[in-house]
């Protein structure tokens, strides 16, 4: 089963698995598709490596993040790396594959979830396909882009340019607001401004919207300290946004 | 196919024979994985037994042993259930095939 892997091949994947079974064959697949891999035993040496790998200028390409693990487990060290400002992508590799462990893995901040269980072609392929994902979208998730982002509809609808304009003008006292509004926790003002701020998704702000959406979604489930990071992702997502005011007003110029 | 012969394959090595060595050691490593976890069942310890079963369902499944894997995951719901007579059915039946499949393996593949 040798993999033509495009996308896999030399790129530095470090691998955090605390199992010894299964760290050996995923180094082994991995390898085997030309990817250089490492690995470690449990997130917080997961978080030391990357830190020191940064600091050798041999940062790794993607991270491989088991869920499950010792003294810290894969979304603690998640949510530290993408704190510490690691923006590659982090992939969550479990054998639980429920819907809801998902969904934490992805508030997490994992970019994607790929199951133990599913077989081996399928789990290169996900991880392929994050890799070729395009940077700059998934930049705009964890920091604020070097270069400001102008939405594809002002190019195909310039019409929607004061719209547009009125929505980034605004979208950093709205997320405040909903910080606030959080605190009490005020369930239907929460929803109410989420609801004002569904236009981003259709200004071609996906992945504020996609920030958006999981938001919501805790908020639905009550899941107050989950919807406190998505939150933050989104306060990140919308200083992407916001930045990119000037690039807009000169496009539309 | 008969029963026996499709529990004990790895489509892993099936799929890719350079991964013998790792799958001998995984196989060779079963016994000692199973006596844990049978440990634990005695201890009552439910907590324990959900984290060695669902590391031992992934790795299942990574070495293609995927029907062995659907067994553990069997097991892993009794346990998350708490239906302790279930689960003690099904480990009988888990240590069956975890036997099987040492020996089936380690009597084709091992010098």
């Amino acid at each position: 089963m040798q993999h033509a892997s495009s996308s896999i091949k030399n790129k530095r994947i470090l691998l955090a698995e605390d199992c010894d079974d299964s760290r050996d064959i995923l180094t082994f697949l991995f390898s085997k598709s030309g990817a250089e891999v490492e690995a470690v035993s449990n997130g917080s040496e997961c978080v030391d490596r990357v830190l020191q790998a940064k600091n050798e200028s041999r940062p790794f390409d993607i991270v491989l993040m088991d869920v499950h693990m010792p003294v810290l487990d894969g979304n603690e060290a998640t949510k530290k790396l993408r704190a510490q400002g690691f923006t590659k992508p982090i992939v969550a590799i479990t054998g639980q594959s429920t819907e809801e462990e998902k969904k934490h893995c992805i508030a997490s901040g994992c970019n994607a979830f790929v199951s133990k269980l599913t077989s081996k072609d399928k789990m290169i392929d996900a991880i392929e396909a994050v890799l070729s994902e395009d940077s700059e979208a998934r930049r705009s998730n964890y920091e604020i882009p070097a270069l400001p982002f102008v939405p594809h509809i002002l190019r195909t609808n310039p019409e929607y340019a004061p719209k547009i304009l009125k929505f980034i003008e605004n979208i950093d006292q709205k997320v405040t607001e909903l910080e606030t509004l959080l605190a009490v926790p005020d369930e239907r003002g929460l929803f109410e401004l989420c609801g004002a701020l569904s236009n981003a998704s259709f200004y071609g702000y996906q992945i504020f919207a996609d920030r958006l959406a999981e938001f919501q979604k805790f908020l639905e489930h009550r899941q107050y300290e989950e919807a406190r990071h998505a939150l933050r992702l989104l306060s990140q997502a919308a200083k992407s946004i916001k930045l990119g005011y000037g690039q807009v007003q000169k496009y539309i110029a | 196919m008969n029963t026996t012969e499709l529990f004990t394959r790895s489509t892993l090595l099936e799929e890719d024979p350079e991964s013998i060595q790792l799958v001998l050691s995984f196989v060779t490593a079963l016994d000692s994985k199973i006596s844990d976890i049978e440990t634990t069942i005695k201890e009552n310890n439910i907590t324990a037994l959900k984290q060695k079963t669902h590391k031992l369902k992934g790795s299942a499944a990574l070495y293609g042993f995927e029907q062995f894997q659907k067994l553990l995951q069997e097991f892993e719901c009794y346990v998350m259930m708490s239906q302790v007579h279930l689960y003690s059915e099904k480990f009988k039946e888990i240590k069956v095939i975890s036997e099987n499949i040492r020996s089936h393996i380690l009597g084709q593949y091992a010098s």
